[in-house]
């Protein structure tokens, strides 16, 4: 097993288990997690209280499994099945799955970061959002995507 | 990782330029491209068939930028944004822009698998597609996504 994929299974590991604790420590200090429905937590205390205090008040019996994983240099990718139980007001206690895939940044065998994607609209369907409310996250996700410098040339409607 | 580089340039070049042929002319002779919206389309033809006829039916001035790839033996990754002004009833006039991460599996110098991840709410919304027709769209790819075997073990 690679360092990388030990790394995953740790990562997996810590979430099944609900222990923010040891999944914040896969961090480095200044480490960022962008989580796809609740924003960016940064450096191990934050985004142990994001898997403590959040997470496990939205949802439980988190399953997670990585595959396909592959790291050089800085970057790592996996792609992934996710799932848990919805404990929101909009759903009544079904189990949402997706898939999606993900980017780690890797500095001396911890996560600088991470970063995820997968389809909302397929999300929230199964927790039973609502159609406005979908459509006000998925303004959320736009205005954050714009705000990235890297999608600057993306911006500027019509041709090149 | 030069040539995996090179490859994303042909790639995203051919895209822009919609060259079905320089497209296709990418993946080998059975590959599979699975599009995140429109579905899987198997083989050179099928590959640059579905940019010309179907990607540029719905939209127009396509542009993709690949970075950060990572590539390992047959299998790499890239983060990308991806753009295009809409051509559909929904969406002409609208300007969409997406960030995805696509998975390509390589043989013999070519891609013989494509695989990506997007948000297609985010998609969609800027798109002008209604709310109750997204949940219908929604329901069809939950579908789809249940059926995969890896999916199994979360049911």
């Amino acid at each position: 097993m690679s360092e990388f994929t030990a790394l995953l299974s740790r990562f997996t590991a810590t979430v099944e288990a609900n222990d923010g604790v040891a999944f914040g420590r896969l961090f480095t200090d200044d480490g960022t997690y962008e989580d796809h429905a609740y924003g960016r937590f940064t450096g191990p205390a934050e985004i142990a209280r994001m898997v403590n205090e959040i997470w496990l008040r939205d949802g439980r019996d988190y399953k997670w499994d990585m595959r396909d994983a592959v790291a050089e240099g800085p970057w790592g990718y996996a792609n992934f099945t996710f799932s848990f139980v919805g404990a929101t007001k909009y759903n009544d206690g079904r189990r949402m799955v997706t898939d999606g895939a993900a980017r780690f940044g890797l500095r001396d065998g911890k996560l600088t970061s991470y970063r995820e994607w997968m389809d909302n609209l397929v999300a929230l369907q199964q927790l039973g959002t609502p159609p406005e409310v979908m459509l006000r996250f998925g303004g959320k996700i736009i205005d954050r995507i714009r705000a990235q410098p890297a999608s600057a040339r993306h911006l500027k409607e019509g041709k090149s | 990782m030069d040539e995996f580089v090179d490859l994303l340039a042909r790639f995203t070049r051919a895209v822009e330029a919609r060259d079905g042929a320089a497209f296709g002319a990418l993946f080998t002779d059975d590959a599979s491209y699975e599009d995140y919206v429109y579905g899987e389309f198997v083989g050179p033809k099928a590959i640059g068939d579905m940019l010309v006829d179907l990607w540029w039916k719905e939209g127009r001035d396509y542009k993709w930028t690949m970075f950060n790839p990572v590539r390992l033996g047959d299998l790499g990754y890239a983060e990308s944004f991806f753009s295009f002004n809409g051509a559909s009833k929904h969406s002409v006039g609208k300007h969409a822009v997406s960030h995805c991460v696509s998975q390509f599996r390589f043989r013999g110098g070519k891609f013989c698998q494509y695989r990506e991840w997007s948000d297609t709410l985010a998609g969609f919304t800027q798109m002008g597609v209604p709310g109750d027709l997204m949940v219908k769209i929604g329901a069809r790819k939950t579908k789809q996504l249940l059926a995969r075997p890896d999916v199994a073990p979360h049911l």
